[in-house]
């Protein structure tokens, strides 16, 4: 019986907590009253009434932690009573619980995932031993117009010889070849490297042997790569010691190296020796990139200053080189860390990643620490029951860490997941769409990242929770009536927090909204060629049997005749580059007007584009001046060029280029000047933002028994070629009738890198709309808590001032005059938010400069028109309370204390 | 207050329980009625008070409502009930065998307290 009445009674005093704990706050303050009274009575003074009464309450921690050691509470009893104490104060609220649990796990989860990709990419050390050792060498040659130049072959030997810094060093250079054996014909990518390349990058074969000097020799023994043992050869062992057959010659096969093997690309497949005689190269044929291992406490700025030392002997390594040509181009060794130079273009997205997300996690920080913050408020009188009940500070703070980490831990973990789930997608990138994809992984530094954000997250709710119910005790001596004493204070701290996230907001709304013009305006701008209806794709016809010009030049043109006569084809021509994709540095020159400065005093940086006579009217280029180059003659004894219309305005301005010579400068001096015969609509070089030089236009000679003179006039030999389709059909409809065109003509040349013109441009686009996507899914969640926000704080702003608007009220205020007296805080607290959010937009935006089109960072419409529609939110959200409190009944609102 | 809580925590009960006994009090009563009647060499803490109350309770010794005090104010009274009053006697009958025990250990002719 006994037993029965006490479980009712800690059941009854479970249901009706908040009445119980109201009376107990009431009996407690008379307690104190009466204590002041009787003081009052020994004849004490009014403050020193009151003193002792709140000194002797104030006594209790004292006994009760000793009251608590006699009970001998053990530690985890007590840490398991206080989780469970929380999470029932937890699942009370579910509107507290569940929307901060979310938001913490967004925050971490973004955080988390930014954390793995910056880190896997940028900052981890490349898959290779000592892989901080490794630099990749090259010249900068400004003097020449080429910034960014590769290594000679005599320039390497030279340096090897003579240089302290280096453990070894290598040279090597990409092509792609063709597979010739078997029944499928497949392009590869091949690299060309001096022998002591895997010495180098420090790794050795999974079968076979690497290669060794002796291996320069013609067939190449070569080293194929993991993947492609896996793909053409099922694995088998025995293919080291039988032959591949490379552009039509058998290479015997020597060594297959082990899995992620995958330099100088993601897709190399085979390596072959080269000598790369000192004899024949010339200096300017800076063809070869070169890699390097460190000596051990190496920089790479002692290694850099080591090779300048020998620049000036170049000139007795080359006939052709004296010491005034060097001074002339400006020649400079440049050693830069091999990490740097893989990841470089994609630094400044991953900078934008990383800071977004922070953006994000500190809005969710904010807008959590704020709901604990106004729920905290609400707790003081039960937190002072609690103290009076005999809990010290520390219970209170164990008991506010218990409820932070039954929140964070679990959101940590959800955030944790979804990032690893992410991992395990590539988040969706295709092969090739970031560097080092494949080394992508989600291990102990990102679980480690988010364990830590958890950590902190707990501390930070339960800090809130503590600081906010900070003597509270003596609140219950207080006079009725005066609700949250210090309230003032956290108040303030509360509208910051909600500024704070609409800062954050904003600046990610102005990022979001600036990549969004950009994306676009890409799509709208005019691309000054159209892009629909065209299918293109590659033909490297091998050197080894095309050695001849006519040879290359007949296939092309044979080609064209017989796809032109296909059904639905209107042209077919051929170009060496079709906008938007990645060309070789050597098909790059400076040029300069011939007779006379041109506008620009530094010659600029000319793309250099072969094209058939039909190819502006097949991509829909327009002309402006001059004539095409329908008839390739040459004209007054020079070879004809024609210029894209950005490259007219550099070197001539406004007037009229046509007729006037024009020259290549650098490594392509030796080529005669060219006239001008026409100038053609702007169309993009290598990328949508202008990198790469404007395109200069040389015809592709195909007719038989052209012109000599005008054949060897050019750099550049149609031989490797794209070719482009323009239809009025489907243009992928065409592929298999383009295969069969192409295999009449030669069954074992394949045809490679088969796209529509139109997917070229997405592919160009891919990373802006990308990083828009990204931004705006950002945007879009801050927007969302810090409209949250702000509702909270002007609710709880309400909430706390409920007596006073009732006085107001009762005193003849009307609805209007109240909702205004709200939303002036509503709107303060935006405004504060804006100001501040225009200084992080600045901030944050300079990290999209190259990835906007279109639109400056600076741009005032996206910055206002952001800034109106979050402050037209943040006064709405404010105006939901102001109005339900302009509408309240005053007499109750009298009535609450 | 001596130091040591076990006697505390029965003590307090104790005088509780007496004071009790005597009339239904509020708590801020029973703490001063205790100090006045023990000439002020109890002081009672009402971090100990009133957990000792709420036991009290619990167990079904004492039971509470809400009156208007001495100064016009709602205070909450305490008050035995019949269980609370039987635990009465057995808790005097308990100190004072304790009382006796003790003075017989400390040789001290005993007395009633």
């Amino acid at each position: 019986m006994r037993l029965l009445w006490e479980v009712l009674a800690r059941a009854r005093s479970l249901v009706f907590r908040h009445r119980e704990a109201r009376d107990l706050e009431e009996e407690l303050r008379f307690h104190v009253d009466r204590e002041v009274e009787e003081n009052l009575r020994r004849g004490m003074s009014p403050e020193a009434a009151r003193r002792a009464a709140y000194v002797a309450f104030g006594g209790v921690d004292r006994w009760t932690e000793r009251w608590r050691e006699a009970r001998g509470v053990g530690a985890l009893e007590k840490a398991a009573r206080d989780t469970r104490l929380a999470a029932r104060r937890l699942l009370q609220e579910p509107s507290l619980a569940l929307p901060a649990l979310l938001s913490l796990a967004l925050g971490i989860g973004a955080a988390t995932a930014a954390f793995t990709i910056v880190h896997g990419v940028l900052l981890r050390p490349l898959p290779y031993p000592d892989a901080d050792r490794l630099v990749a060498l090259g010249h900068a040659t400004p003097g020449f117009g080429v910034d960014r130049a590769g290594i000679s072959g005599g320039t390497y030997h030279h340096y090897r010889e003579g240089n302290r810094t280096f453990a070894a060093m290598a040279l090597y250079r990409e092509t792609v070849v063709s597979v010739t054996d078997g029944e499928r014909p497949e392009r590869v990518r091949i690299a060309m490297v001096t022998p002591d390349f895997f010495r180098v990058m420090g790794r050795g074969p999974a079968l076979g042997r690497t290669l060794t000097p002796e291996d320069a020799t013609r067939p190449a023994p070569v080293v194929i790569s993991h993947d492609l043992w896996v793909r053409r050869y099922g694995s088998d062992p025995a293919v080291v010691g039988s032959t591949i057959e490379l552009d039509r010659t058998a290479n015997p096969v020597v060594g297959v190296m082990p899995p992620h093997f995958a330099f100088p690309h993601r897709e190399t497949d085979v390596w072959y020796a080269t000598g790369a005689s000192r004899d024949e190269a010339a200096l300017r044929d800076l063809y070869f990139s070169g890699v390097g291992r460190l000596r051990p406490g190496v920089e790479p700025g002692e290694a850099e200053a080591d090779l300048q030392t020998l620049v000036p002997g170049l000139s007795n390594v080359f006939s052709d080189v004296d010491p005034e040509l060097l001074r002339e181009g400006s020649v400079r060794a440049t050693v830069t860390p091999l990490r740097t130079t893989m990841v470089e273009d994609v630094r400044q997205a991953l900078l934008l990643l990383l800071w977004t997300a922070a953006f994000v996690l500190v809005i969710t920080l904010a807008n959590v620490a704020a709901l604990f913050l106004a729920r905290a408020g609400e707790r003081r009188r039960e937190v002072a029951v609690a103290r009076a009940l005999g809990a010290t500070g520390r219970d209170l703070a164990r008991r506010f860490l218990a409820e932070g980490l039954l929140l964070a831990v679990p959101a940590g973990a959800l955030g944790a997941a979804a990032a690893a789930a992410g991992v395990a997608v590539r988040f969706g990138f295709e092969p090739g769409g970031l560097p080092r994809l494949h080394e992508l992984a989600f291990g102990g530094p990102a679980l480690a990242l988010a364990g830590t954000l958890s950590l902190a997250s707990a501390l930070l709710l339960a800090f809130v929770s503590l600081a906010r119910t900070r003597g509270s005790d003596g609140e219950l001596a207080a006079k009725a009536g005066s609700r949250a004493a210090g309230g003032r204070t956290w108040g303030r701290v509360h509208r910051s927090l909600a500024g704070l996230q609409v800062a954050l907001s904003l600046a990610l709304l102005v990022g979001s909204a600036l990549m969004l013009r950009s994306v676009w305006s890409i799509a709208r701008a005019d691309l000054g060629f159209a892009p629909a209806g065209v299918l293109t794709f590659h033909l490297n016809p091998p050197a080894s049997v095309y050695q001849e010009y006519a040879r290359a030049a007949a296939l092309h043109r044979e080609l064209s005749e017989d796809l032109r006569a296909l059904p639905g084809v209107l042209a077919a021509e051929v170009t060496s580059a079709i906008p938007l994709t990645a060309t070789p540095a050597y098909f790059r020159a400076p040029i300069e007007v011939v007779g006379g400065p041109g506008e620009d005093r530094t010659p600029p940086p000319a793309h250099l584009t072969l094209v058939s006579p039909g190819y502006f009217r097949a991509l829909g280029v327009a002309l402006r001046r001059g004539r095409g180059f329908d008839e390739t003659r040459a004209t007054a004894g020079a070879p004809p060029v024609i210029l894209s219309a950005g490259l007219a305005r550099r070197l001539f301005g406004e007037a009229d280029p046509v007729g006037r010579r024009v020259r290549l400068g650098g490594w392509a001096e030796r080529y005669p000047a060219y006239a001008v015969v026409g100038v053609v609509d702007a169309m993009p070089g290598e990328t949508l933002t202008g990198g790469g030089g404007d395109p200069l236009y040389m015809p592709a000679v195909l007719e038989p028994g052209a012109d000599a003179a005008l054949t060897g006039a050019y750099p550049l030999v149609p031989r490797q070629m794209t070719v482009v389709v323009k239809t009025v059909l489907p243009p992928l409809s065409l592929v298999a009738s383009v295969r069969a065109a192409v295999r009449r003509l030669d069954p074992k040349l394949p045809v490679a890198d088969v796209r529509t013109l139109e997917q070229v441009v997405a592919a160009a686009t891919a990373r802006m709309r990308l990083v828009a996507l990204l931004l705006t899914l950002s945007a879009g969640a801050a927007l969302f808590l810090g409209t949250v926000g702000v509702y909270g704080v002007v609710s709880y702003g309400v909430s706390r001032r409920t007596a006073e608007l009732g006085v107001r009220v009762a005193l003849g205020a009307g609805p209007g005059a109240v909702e205004r007296l709200i939303l002036r805080q509503a709107g303060v607290v935006a405004a504060g938010g804006v100001a501040a959010g225009l200084v992080a937009a600045f901030l944050l935006t300079r990290l999209l400069r190259g990835l906007l089109f279109g639109v400056s960072p600076t741009d005032p419409a996206a910055y206002a028109g952001t800034s109106a529609l979050l402050l037209a939110v943040a006064l709405l959200a404010g105006w939901l309370p102001a109005r339900r409190a302009a509408r309240g009944d005053p007499a109750a609102a009298l009535r609450v204390r | 207050m001596s130091d040591r809580h076990d006697l505390l925590q029965g003590t307090l009960e104790l005088l509780v329980l007496k004071t009790l006994s005597v009339e239904p009090m509020h708590g801020w009563g029973i703490a001063h009625r205790i100090e006045a009647k023990s000439r002020d060499v109890f002081r009672v803490n009402q971090g100990s008070l009133y957990p000792a109350l709420q036991r009290m309770k619990r167990k079904g010794w004492v039971r509470s409502e809400w009156r208007t005090s001495e100064n016009n104010r709602r205070a909450r009274y305490y008050m035995l009930t019949d269980a609370g009053r039987r635990q009465l006697g057995l808790e005097r009958d308990a100190w004072e065998r304790s009382v006796r025990a003790m003075g017989w250990v400390l040789g001290w002719s005993g007395g009633e307290a």
